[in-house]
């Protein structure tokens, strides 16, 4: 009983704290970073909905506000604003990366349920979520260790333990998005979620809603056949309830993160739901061991990529 | 109360992880340290995607997870020009807000509780902010506030409506004067077979002065 306690807690602190290299938690950083500015600036206005009339902003409880912070004045909203815009560029070229992180996290805590606390208090969804953890993490990493500004001059070592965990704990945050969401569809509706009847009335509905009028919406005409709609059902809960499996094994992240990613184009394309941190699915990709593939496939000096592959994966 | 502890768990979680850093130590001397915070970032998002209860950022990314609709109500206001033309108003009207968030959400549960004045106010608004987007589309340049500095690579929202307004020749050359809250039902499959199964409704009516 005790080895077998011995043997998981082994497996556990081999999966977080076995040593990797800098250069993945580097690429995520830009990547969080990156999503967030996109939506940042998409809405470069986002804090004039403070101005937005008395009769909207009565409905908002108080406690909402204060538990984002949500307290202060136009001006103030608009200078916190650019200053989260400086910093996740900060954050993106590595300028003082950790900290830009840091700052990027609390002021999109206190920006991202502006879009939506008039009616709801959680923007799930919108495209800040992943970032406002995802940034925080990284902050307390050491995501700054290469592609940044003055990056190579730090004395860190470019693999260490301590760069596993942060990259392990993004994997997790990314993958409860998926698994959540399937294990939410069995609970919501069971099995039914997956008939035919009920991706056909979401095709129609959404395209009633936010398509274009009429058959010329691609949902519409899906939804015209039921084993089309029954088997895109299937292969969207299944990658949603597999994708833990992206966690622990190389082979399944390589099948389950194109699929969840074509998941989205589906989604995008036929019932008009944009997922906007689909970019993030890239945090899987491990980017040394495809760098040293490339090579080795580019210039066939398989003993020196061989060495160089065992330095970077393990 | 409940919203006091989102604060105090995302500060938990933020504390945490300086707790990982501070005070500076060798990685063996502070691996405890991490290990906490990955323990508690693992439980409480646990705890929230299990039990349905947000407590944002940490969230239970639940969505499109019921079943599907079998009626729709919509919402969207309509604009008058002075010469008596009616024409939907844009998305774009609504930015840097979602017309998702705006229409199906504030105004699909709240606009039942306002009382005359504030649906008069609530008006006023539209009709200002239709009247802006117009004219900025007659003077050629794009109609909301969001494309400004991205253009058309402006990220979208999560749900929204088609454009309506895309260019001068889709808006009026007169000013709006009126605008009125429409509200919508449908069957989704009888729509779906006849696309002028709609039921229409005028909410409210309000003629600027």
């Amino acid at each position: 009983m005790n080895s077998v306690g011995n043997n998981i807690r082994k497996k556990c602190f081999r999966y977080w704290f076995r040593p990797a290299s800098a250069v993945n938690l580097a690429v995520a950083r830009i990547l969080f970073a990156a999503t967030a500015l996109w939506i940042v600036l998409s809405r470069p206005d986002l804090p004039t909905l403070l101005t937005l009339p008395d009769v909207i902003w009565m409905s908002v409880p108080r406690m909402h506000r204060v538990a984002y912070l949500l307290v202060f004045n136009l001006m103030t909203e608009r200078v916190l604003y650019v200053t989260l815009a400086i910093s996740l560029m900060a954050a993106i070229i590595g300028l003082r990366a950790r900290v830009a992180c840091f700052v990027s996290g609390l002021l999109l805590y206190h920006f991202a349920p502006l879009e939506t606390l008039f009616w709801t208090p959680d923007p799930t969804l919108r495209g800040l979520t992943l970032p406002t953890l995802g940034l925080i993490i990284l902050a307390f990493s050491r995501c700054d260790r290469v592609l940044s500004v003055g990056g190579a001059k730090r004395k860190t070592p470019l693999i260490s333990p301590e760069h596993r965990w942060p990259i392990r704990l993004l994997q997790l945050l990314l993958a409860e998005v998926y698994w959540f969401a399937g294990i939410a569809k069995l609970r919501n509706a069971g099995l039914a979620w997956v008939s035919a009847n009920n991706l056909q009335g979401y095709l129609m509905a959404y395209s009633q809603l936010y398509g274009i009028h009429g058959g010329s919406s691609l949902g519409y005409r899906v939804a015209a056949h039921g084993t089309i709609c029954s088997l895109i059902a299937w292969i969207g809960i299944s990658v949603e309830l597999l994708f833990p499996l992206a966690l622990f094994s190389t082979r399944a992240a390589m099948l389950l993160v194109p699929l969840a990613f074509l998941v989205h184009v589906g989604n995008a394309v036929l019932m008009h739901i944009v997922f906007l941190d689909a970019a993030l699915l890239l945090i899987f990709v491990d980017w040394p061991a495809l760098h040293a593939r490339f090579r080795a496939a580019l210039f066939d000096r398989s003993t020196e990529i061989g060495l160089r592959r065992e330095h970077f994966t393990s | 109360m409940l919203h006091l502890l989102r604060l105090a768990v995302f500060s938990s979680f933020v504390l945490l992880g300086l707790a990982t850093q501070y005070p500076p130590a060798a990685w063996r001397q502070r691996r405890r340290r991490v290990t906490c915070f990955i323990l508690f970032f693992i439980i409480v998002s646990f705890e929230v995607g299990l039990s349905r209860r947000e407590i944002w950022p940490f969230s239970t990314w639940a969505v499109v997870s019921g079943l599907s609709p079998k009626t729709i109500t919509n919402y969207d206001f309509e604009v008058t020009t002075a010469d008596g033309r009616i024409v939907r108003v844009d998305p774009a009207v609504w930015q840097p807000a979602s017309d998702n968030e705006i229409l199906d959400g504030w105004i699909a549960w709240h606009i039942d509780e306002t009382t005359p004045s504030e649906r008069e106010a609530l008006g006023q608004f539209v009709l200002e902010r239709a009247e802006r987007v117009r004219q900025s589309i007659q003077r050629g340049s794009k109609g909301g506030v969001n494309g400004w500095l991205l253009g058309r690579f402006a990220a979208p929202y999560l749900f929204g409506r088609r454009t309506v307004w895309r260019s001068r020749a889709d808006v009026p050359d007169s000013p709006f004067v009126a605008v009125r809250l429409v509200r919508e039902t449908w069957d989704v499959r009888e729509r779906y077979q006849d696309e002028s199964r709609v039921a229409r409704e005028i909410v409210y009516e309000f003629r600027g002065k």
